[in-house]
């Protein structure tokens, strides 16, 4: 199933804990500030992937700045899509892009 | 500066907003319910901040964190929209993002979130309206024909407006789903269950014929039964 640019970037931001800001700053700097996350579609995307058990919260004292990880099946989503989208690459290649 | 306006769309609202911030005009208080608008001028060449709107119920356990996300990345709370589900937000300087939503899919969700939450109030209140309409047909039952007959002509006329609102907000405009048409090729995953909604909001003279025609079946089901 592919996945949107954020949700890719967001995964591979979540293979180390973090909070919402720290996504969206590690994200900012994964991209080379191609891709800011905006604060409505970030809370969103969290819930969704909580929803979706592709991320976890990691227990924590701060209840303003909840920390979340990826899970193991958030892991092998993130591998698959990874394997997807360099075969596009590897497609195009072959045709000289 | 006061403005009293009444909007059932947000992005027309965000629209008039814009406007505003480009006159100048800095949004400093809101009341969602009434629709008042506190504005005041910010002075010439002073950065004059975007107001935007989400749409969302944040438990009370999370609000802590929600607000606090905005708050890091340049958005601060318009006061006393915090109870609403309309929460109105304000950039704090100028390195704040654009837009609370950075991609289309998000900013459409929310839109299709205010569809449906019109949708339920209609049905809602049409509910209301044909129990009332029962009660005024058994006119046994009823001791105040005065109240009965307020609420039904209420809930009727509050069913038709969240109708109405449905049926002519930007969740259901061509230009939105064709946007999220092509996005959604790329994605599936982050509007989980999106493609249900979109079956079912996408068209919308089927819904207000299916809406309409349940409430005459009901209504004439009433009659028969109870009448």
């Amino acid at each position: 199933m592919p996945l949107t640019e954020t949700t890719f970037y967001i995964l591979v931001a979540l293979l180390e804990p973090g909070h919402g800001y720290y996504i969206m700053q590690k994200v900012e700097e994964l991209s080379g500030g191609d891709v800011r996350v905006a604060a409505g579609t970030m809370y969103g995307a969290i819930e969704n992937l909580l929803g979706l058990k592709w991320i976890k919260a990691v227990p924590g004292e701060d209840k303003r700045r909840k920390v979340y990880q990826i899970t193991e099946s958030g892991k092998k989503v993130l591998t698959e899509e990874s394997v997807r989208l360099r075969k596009l690459v590897d497609v195009a290649g072959e045709q000289g892009l | 500066m006061k403005r009293f306006k009444a909007f059932f769309d947000l992005e027309k609202e965000e629209a008039w907003l814009d406007k505003m911030t480009e006159s100048g005009y800095r949004l400093e208080a809101v009341n969602p319910w009434l629709g008042i608008y506190t504005f005041s001028k910010v002075q010439d060449g002073e950065f004059c901040p975007r107001t935007r709107i989400d749409f969302r119920v944040v438990p009370k356990k999370d609000k802590d964190e929600y607000f606090e996300m905005y708050r890091s990345s340049g958005w601060e709370i318009v006061c006393s929209s915090n109870n609403n589900a309309c929460k109105y937000f304000r950039q704090c300087s100028a390195e704040a993002t654009d837009d609370i939503f950075s991609d289309r899919i998000s900013a459409v969700q929310r839109n299709k979130k205010v569809g449906t939450f019109w949708l339920v109030l209609g049905l809602l209140c049409s509910i209301c309206a044909i129990l009332q309409f029962i009660s005024l047909i058994d006119a046994n039952k009823n001791a105040d024909l005065f109240f009965t007959v307020f609420f039904t002509v209420g809930g009727i006329g509050m069913a038709v407006l969240a109708i109405i609102t449905f049926a002519f907000g930007s969740h259901l405009s061509t230009k939105n789903n064709k946007d999220v048409d092509a996005v959604s090729i790329q994605d599936d995953t982050t509007v989980a269950g999106d493609k249900t909604i979109k079956r079912l909001f996408g068209r919308k003279i089927p819904w207000m014929l299916l809406f309409v025609g349940v409430g005459f079946l009901f209504g004439i089901f009433s009659v028969l039964v109870f009448g």
